[in-house]
């Protein structure tokens, strides 16, 4: 299972072997699904809702320039030698 | 990078352990590197075995990213009888990435060789430019009873 962090609002979710990282998150930050990579000023959905606002961070970022980009954190068991 | 097996590691570490006329370890050169793999290698510490597929994307360089000076927490006989790792290893992708199975751990001696692998607990997939892949800080356990 990974978990996900969307680096803008912070918001986290974990996600199942099988579903999309950027689908899962459902912080508001962009609804488009398109979007992921696109610079933030050409998307018509990015930065509303609680983005606008994210927590801790009282005015929308300076220098954001991606829309909902995601901190994606994965486990793993290695065996030595092998 | 030359075709290498983590063989190469092994064997010196049982001829160290176990014969009399070779019984010298060529030191391991730090930091360790974690390699992302697309697809998992083969073998295990006392059989032959080959590489994985490392994973090319961008925003991730050939070879790795550095664990840090202190790679691994030091075994101690408690349960979960497993090491982690003392440090985060990120990267920042920069466009979007095929899917991540596992890891590799390799030392960066004049010759890497391969010290150990292992599957993520679930493929990485989906990475797209912005999006930042982590391993935190106790993420990566190895468990010296698998050996």
């Amino acid at each position: 299972m990974l978990q996900v962090t969307c680096k803008q609002c912070l918001s986290s979710a974990y996600v199942t072997d099988g579903r999309d990282v950027h689908e899962t998150l459902e912080c508001g930050c962009c609804p488009e699904d398109h979007h992921h990579g696109q610079a933030a000023g050409t998307c018509p959905r990015a930065h509303e809702g609680p983005c606008w606002n994210p927590p801790g961070i009282p005015v929308r970022p300076d220098g954001c320039t991606v829309c909902r980009p995601l901190m994606i954190q994965a486990m793993a068991d290695v065996r030595p030698g092998g | 990078m030359a075709y290498m097996t983590d063989t190469g590691f092994t064997a010196a570490f049982i001829n160290y352990m176990y014969s009399g006329a070779t019984n010298t370890m060529t030191a391991i050169t730090t930091p360790l590197h974690v390699r992302l793999m697309t697809a998992m290698g083969s073998g295990n510490g006392n059989v032959h075995g080959s590489n994985g597929t490392e994973l090319s994307a961008s925003g991730y360089s050939s070879g790795g990213a550095t664990m840090g000076a202190t790679a691994f927490t030091t075994f101690v006989a408690a349960s979960p009888a497993a090491i982690t790792n003392n440090n985060s290893v990120s990267w920042s992708a920069t466009g979007s990435w095929t899917t991540v199975v596992g890891l590799e751990i390799w030392n960066t001696s004049g010759t890497p060789l391969r010290q150990a692998q292992g599957t993520t607990t679930s493929p990485i997939s989906g990475v797209t430019n912005g999006d930042t892949v982590q391993f935190a800080v106790s993420s990566i356990s190895l468990d010296p009873t698998s050996w």
